[in-house]
């Protein structure tokens, strides 16, 4: 394989250095967008989360390292790392298990195939603040569906304040996540099993391999792509949540949903600990960051 | 004969130039829906002078609405133009420090809000006007006392309040229940309600703030006025008896016998209005800003009573009472003339009938009650607030800084859900209220 060598401005031709400039005045524009509404703001926070800035005072003290150094001992975060992780974990695998396996069934040939994309691709375009609420209600300890279906079945004793009991706060907040996620993968799942090799199917089922052998050892690994993007989309968002959170429990209760980006708001914006709240952001995006990073280069690995 | 559908990068590049250009133009010559100017036929237009002003009574506050219609009737060399915003702690300080903030806002006094911009010199003294325009002389002085920082008025505190418990008049009679005199009495009534099978106390806590009102009146009628100012100014430790005793009993010795509501922490502040409204409660502890939706027949049609929280083991009562928010001016104010006018005006007496007739809210200026069309319950608690006002405790959460009080709504649900005992939540409380005294945020409020 040969690679072009580079090519010198002076010695394109006019046709083709206007053609190169054209492309320069298309993508110039996006790149100042992306520049000063993301680049900036995130050199910005590095500074902030060097600094002791309550959001308002002219003067932002700087202190080094002092704010990462007291993250070290601050044991709210650990506790909301604590939570990001099991967000991570549960809410990764759920919605791409669900999506796998409606998407699977729906390919094999289900009647109603568009009608059944279009029902489960629905939560997808409802807003995160519509969805909180909606599960609000769902959940709600007076009137909410689960316990009235609850007490409606004989099962009182398990009817509860879902979200006011810390021992299943999260667990209800994450079937919400969940249930608003999976359509998306379920969509996705679905167009990469366009390109599914249907002969390599077919071959599988000649030689005799049952439908969950043809499921996991063929089907499965033509879709590594696809679940590749998937997961570390989810795995981002799962170090990301706030949403959600914030509108359904505001990390109650106590501490019992609390996740980095709540408490990062906690901290920035109710408590106007803004160099704090920079810091915790910091560290928010480097998990993101590094666990996509190493699930990436782990998956083209395997590939290899 | 067929037309080619191609277009070519220079067809673009017209089309897009033309529209950008038809769009400047109709921008240029479109009249604007409220330019602020005096523009009456035959005179020379009146450039007015603009008062932005942000607040938090809601879009549809028709009493704001009003007096703002009514100043800038009588002001024509002003123009306020009111914003009501749902998230002003989130936007106020970037706002403010970026030149784009409001001339005028209605925020939270306490260190942790007003207190941070005023130290941040975001704000602008207010010392000469309340001389210029003889404030001092109709407003009471607690508006002014929460409204300064370091020495400095920086704005006019509002709303007065006390918290204390409305009752269904109605099912207490029925009952043959009266209001208690004790708390022993008070936690008779509560049983009695329970053999009944009527929740006593209705009590929602997921918004998390509630908590920091039951507790404001529970430490107001153990620890006492003076303790609970010493320990707001940092100058007494919360985790004293005293307070460990005003979480125990209402956090948990109440919640375990079975005298509010069940899953407290999942039930919002609204339904346990809504239990409260329906008759399923008999109680509800919380502020007099909750008269107007008491007294209004389409929430409820039972009468209602209030009595302020009785005294505990012969204790005297110190009820929480203080201000909601307060009126503030920006540094950048572009007319602060006009912004001193708009403030005057809010608590003049051409407005006091706004604030209490339309909105059931106390401005914070010397009246007489019986001057106005207001309901009973809204009469009886100026008349309190007025004879008590010296022995009157205080909204903790208010005067208290922004990390305490995070602390102390996230520690309350804790206790509530058996997470946390009293005492952790008192020693917690106490080590929040070190760390704002080591960053400096702690309002002295001790006399």
């Amino acid at each position: 394989m040969t690679t072009a060598a580079p090519v010198r401005w002076g010695q394109l031709s006019p046709r083709a250095k206007r053609k190169a400039l054209a492309g320069w005045a298309f993508v110039v524009p996006a790149l100042l967008i992306y520049a000063f509404f993301f680049i900036q703001p995130f050199f910005y926070s590095i500074y902030y989360s060097l600094t002791d800035w309550n959001g308002a005072d002219p003067v932002k003290q700087f202190v080094g390292l002092g704010n990462y150094i007291k993250l070290a001992g601050d044991s709210l975060l650990w506790q909301a790392l604590g939570h990001n992780l099991i967000w991570v974990i549960i809410g990764t695998v759920s919605p791409i298990a669900i999506g796998l396996l409606l998407g699977v069934l729906i390919w094999t040939g289900a009647l109603g195939r568009v009608l059944f994309r279009t029902i489960y691709f629905l939560p997808v375009v409802l807003s995160e603040v519509v969805i909180a609420i909606i599960w609000n209600w769902i959940y709600h300890p007076l009137f909410g569906a689960v316990n009235q279906i609850l007490r409606g079945i004989g099962l009182d004793h398990l009817a509860r304040g879902w979200l006011g009991d810390p021992q299943t706060a999260l667990l209800a907040l994450l079937m919400t996540a969940i249930w608003s996620y999976y359509g998306f993968c379920f969509v996705i799942i679905m167009a990469g099993l366009q390109n599914v090799d249907i002969s390599l199917v077919e071959a599988a089922t000649i030689d005799g391999a049952n439908g969950w052998q043809r499921f996991i050892h063929v089907i499965v690994p033509q879709l590594s792509h696809v679940l590749t993007m998937i997961t570390a989309f989810t795995l981002i968002g799962g170090f990301n949540v706030f949403g959600i959170v914030f509108v359904m429990t505001q990390g109650g209760p106590g501490t019992a949903t609390q996740v980095i980006a709540t408490y990062t708001y906690r901290k920035a914006f109710q408590e106007s600990q803004v160099g704090y709240g920079a810091a915790l952001s910091m560290v928010m995006t480097l998990l993101s960051l590094v666990t996509s990073y190493i699930f990436i280069r782990l998956r083209e690995r395997q590939e290899q | 004969m067929s037309t080619s559908l191609r277009h070519t990068r220079r067809d673009f590049l017209r089309f897009s130039g033309g529209l950008s250009a038809s769009i400047l133009a109709v921008a240029c010559v479109t009249p604007g829906a409220d330019t602020g100017t005096d523009d009456t036929a035959g005179e020379p237009a009146v450039e007015k002078e603009q008062i932005l002003v942000w607040d938090q009574f809601g879009e549809d506050s028709v009493g704001v609405n009003e007096i703002v219609v009514k100043f800038n009737e009588a002001h024509p060399e002003y123009h306020v133009t009111r914003e009501a915003q749902t998230n002003m702690r989130d936007i106020l300080k970037t706002s403010l420090d970026a030149g784009a903030g409001p001339d005028v806002m209605y925020y939270d006094t306490g260190p942790g809000f007003a207190g941070v911009l005023a130290r941040a010199g975001l704000l602008l003294p207010l010392d000469d006007a309340y001389e210029q325009y003889a404030w001092n002389e109709h407003i009471l002085p607690i508006a002014r006392e929460r409204a300064s920082f370091d020495g400095v008025t920086y704005g006019i505190g509002n709303e007065l309040e006390i918290v204390g418990t409305f009752y269904n008049e109605r099912i207490f009679d029925e009952q043959g229940l009266a209001a208690p005199d004790t708390h022993d009495d008070f936690l008779a009534v509560c049983e009695a309600l329970k053999a009944q099978d009527i929740i006593p106390m209705a009590w929602g806590n997921q918004n998390k703030w509630p908590a920091g009102h039951t507790f404001s009146v529970f430490s107001g009628n153990i620890a006492g006025k003076d303790n609970l100012a010493a320990a707001i100014s940092g100058e007494l430790a919360w985790n004293e008896p005293d307070f460990v005793e005003s979480i125990q009993i209402p956090f948990v010795d109440m919640v375990d016998a079975g005298y509010y509501n069940t899953d407290i922490n999942a039930v919002t502040y609204d339904d346990s209005n809504l239990l409260f409204y329906s008759g399923q409660a008999a109680m509800r502890l919380t502020g007099s800003w909750m008269i107007d939706g008491y007294t209004n027949p389409d929430n409820i049609t039972d009468p209602v009573g209030f009595f302020f929280y009785p005294s505990i083991r012969e204790k005297v009562i110190a009820p929480p009472a203080g201000l909601g928010s307060g009126y503030f001016i920006g540094r950048d104010a572009q007319s602060p003339e006009g912004a001193f006018a708009y403030l005057n005006f809010l608590f003049s007496d051409e407005t006091i009938g706004d604030w209490l007739e339309g909105m059931a809210m106390i401005p914070p200026v010397r009246l007489n009650a019986d001057d106005y069309s207001i309901s009973d319950l809204l009469r009886f608690t100026i008349i309190e607030i007025q004879q008590n006002a010296e022995s009157m405790g205080f909204n903790i959460d208010v005067l208290t800084p922004d990390n305490y009080n995070t602390m102390m709504f996230d520690g309350f649900q804790e206790v509530i859900g058996k997470v946390k005992t009293a005492q952790e939540q008192a020693d917690d409380l106490e080590a929040a209220m070190q760390e704002a005294i080591e960053r400096g945020t702690v309002m002295d409020i001790t006399p």
